[in-house]
């Protein structure tokens, strides 16, 4: 049935088009968060015109290897400072860090969970493999946490608790039921940040 | 007077005029509200969802790649503001939409046009998120499925199936009391 043909949606359609509007003070709402946000955008292009201005600059194998070695080391201990002070409404859940290129994104998972011996992340991401993603234990709050590299798009995952139970997200949204008629969790990584 | 065009505004903002923006948000404001407000279901939610769009919109203004087309751009970022307020919300009070208790709901005569009209905003709350999200941009605001796969990032068939079932469900649901 083409359902643009349909007359009944079309009724139900029609009531639903009806017009909403939020009032001549809304645009000034939203222009005054913006002129008393962070940045204005103008500042913010200058500047990353200047950093990111192509440069000639010719680096040493040794500089390059210890260049290398600071990232990871420096990105790791960014991680281990987030997992231990999460923000305050994401106690568990699944919170995008940062951008590694513009459609992959690192993203933090976190379950709360005092009695589990084990727990790993399991998905579409990474096949949904059990053994793929363990979660590390963080040293107070029951936290469990793990930050993965993830691409752009919707994608489903859940928690394995000790390699048998399988758990949702409590902090996010479900999926439609799966073949199994179980639903699964979502995380959405959008190329643009909040 | 001629409109100014989406592109010339965009690039005015990324130029530093901060103002040209304004014209953006009441471009767009009246366009979008709607969506926002079907999807969520409540006003106080849905404007905090098109402000949160508009500023995260701004910030990631030089990021638009086609700045002529601003509109659909917003258009997905509304998409997404939605999910995490719905999200957000239930997080605050547990409580999604989709779990509204019809018994609740004393009955009613719907021999009004303004009784259909709470009947069926009621059985769009009942439908889960996806369903709803695509049941809207489908048949309100009238996009193609190619159109809302750019919108939402899902597949054209996994859109056509949460319309079907949308459908469906506003049609069970809503078939005895639409005569």
């Amino acid at each position: 049935m083409n359902e643009s043909m349909d007359h009944f949606i079309e009724r139900i359609a029609s009531e639903l088009r009806e017009p909403e509007s939020f009032g001549p003070a809304f645009t000034r709402r939203v222009m005054s968060r913006i002129e008393s946000g962070p940045s204005a955008i103008p500042v913010k292009r200058n500047i990353s015109g200047w950093l990111f201005a192509p440069r000639a600059i010719s680096l040493s194998p040794v500089t390059v290897f210890a260049c290398a070695v600071l990232l990871v080391t420096g990105g790791y201990l960014l991680a281990s400072r987030r997992a231990i002070h999460p923000a305050d409404n994401a106690v568990a859940g699944a919170t995008p860090l940062a951008a590694g290129r513009d459609t992959i994104r690192v993203v933090q998972f976190v379950f709360v969970a005092p009695s589990a011996g084990r727990v790993s992340l399991v998905g579409d991401f990474n096949n949904w493999d059990k053994s793929a993603t363990p979660l590390r234990r963080e040293k107070q709050n029951g936290l469990w946490t793990v930050s993965v590299p993830v691409s752009h798009g919707r994608h489903q995952y859940a928690f394995m608790i000790d390699g048998e139970r399988w758990m949702l997200d409590p902090s996010a949204p479900k999926s439609v039921e799966n073949s199994y008629g179980t639903p699964n969790s979502v995380v959405t990584v959008t190329a643009d940040a909040l | 007077m001629d409109e100014i065009g989406d592109g010339a505004l965009v690039k005015r903002v990324l130029a530093g005029d901060v103002e040209s923006f304004a014209i953006l948000v009441e471009r767009y404001t009246n366009r979008y509200s709607r969506f926002a407000v079907r999807m969520l279901g409540n006003r106080h939610d849905a404007e905090e969802a098109l402000q949160d769009a508009f500023v995260r919109s701004f910030r990631s203004l030089s990021k638009c790649e086609d700045p002529a087309q601003f509109g659909p751009w917003f258009h997905s970022i509304l998409v997404n503001q939605c999910r995490t307020t719905a999200t957000r919300r239930g997080r605050r009070d547990n409580r999604f939409v989709d779990d509204v208790d019809t018994a609740a709901f004393p009955e009613r005569d719907t021999s009004s046009s303004g009784d259909w009209s709470e009947e069926i905003n009621l059985a769009l709350r009942k439908l889960n998120e996806d369903q709803r999200e695509a049941f809207l941009l489908k048949h309100v605001e009238d996009m193609s499925y190619e159109e809302m796969a750019t919108v939402t990032g899902e597949s054209i068939s996994t859109l056509k199936m949460r319309v079907k079932r949308a459908c469906d469900k506003m049609r069970q649901r809503l078939e005895g009391v639409l005569q």
